[in-house]
């Protein structure tokens, strides 16, 4: 259902579209129904591709456990003689959702072709990738409604570089 | 330096909160006006951006004690930053 923007679709809603809420349960689902909303259900489905990683390592004079991410820290540490290495390095999903599904809740005067901003995306696109093999879900993202569904405005160049 | 991707927050070596690295405007670099070589200038809100590959933590924390909302860029893949999780949200599978 996404497609690639030529232009780069902004994170935030700059361009002031409508909101689309997210509804993350049944529950939050089945109150938006009677507040007149219309809901596209969609899976939570965790994306392959979406992942950070740790090492945990032990201070031999603290014992304290220090959780070390970047490559670079975990090369130092596997050289130096106050640590051991308790877990080496192991890539794993950040998030946690409530639900396996979740619900965009559709305003019923939107019309087909109007562009809205999703401010809690259900689909794990990558919005941030580091070249350590460490992807952050982007949390944000235009799109169009297309009279059945949304369509994700998505960019999907590499952000390496985070201002602010 | 140490950066969170999860969260986007800014830490000392020492693990000193430095700030949250979050613009409203979501400009990419190139859409700033060049202003010298450690800095570029927002073309919206013309605060200055800083470079931060050529700076040390104390020079961060200075700046950022003399203006808390001074403006900071990061590369992930410059050299003097260590990306770090708060070890929150850990799911193995």
């Amino acid at each position: 259902m996404s497609f690639f923007a030529k232009n780069s679709s902004r994170k935030d809603n700059q361009k002031g579209y409508r909101v689309i809420k997210t509804a993350r349960n049944l529950e939050a689902i089945n109150i938006a129904i009677k507040e007149g909303f219309k809901p596209l259900i969609k899976r939570v489905e965790p994306s392959k591709e979406i992942q950070s990683k740790y090492s945990l390592f032990q201070n031999k004079k603290t014992n304290e456990i220090e959780l070390v991410v970047d490559g670079r820290a975990v090369h130092r540490k596997n050289n130096d003689p106050n640590y051991i290495k308790i877990i080496d390095t192991t890539f794993y999903y950040p998030y946690n959702f409530e639900s396996p599904f979740a619900a965009y809740l559709i305003p019923p005067d939107l019309k087909k072709d109007d562009f809205v901003f999703i401010e809690d995306l259900i689909e794990d696109l990558i919005g941030f990738e580091w070249n350590q093999r460490v992807t952050k879900r982007l949390k944000a993202c235009e799109a169009r409604w297309n009279g059945k569904d949304l369509e994700i405005l998505y960019n999907a160049g590499k952000i390496t570089r985070i201002m602010g | 330096m140490k950066f969170n991707p999860l969260t986007n927050e800014l830490f000392t070596n020492k693990n000193e909160y430095l700030k949250r690295l979050e613009c409203p405007f979501n400009l990419n670099w190139n859409e700033l006006k060049e202003n010298g070589t450690l800095s570029k200038k927002c073309t919206i809100c013309e605060n200055q951006v800083f470079e931060t590959k050529l700076l040390s933590d104390n020079e961060i924390k200075r700046m950022l004690e003399e203006n808390p909302k001074t403006c900071l860029t990061i590369n992930t893949n410059q050299i003097n930053i260590e990306i770090i999780s708060d070890g929150k949200n850990i799911n193995i599978k």
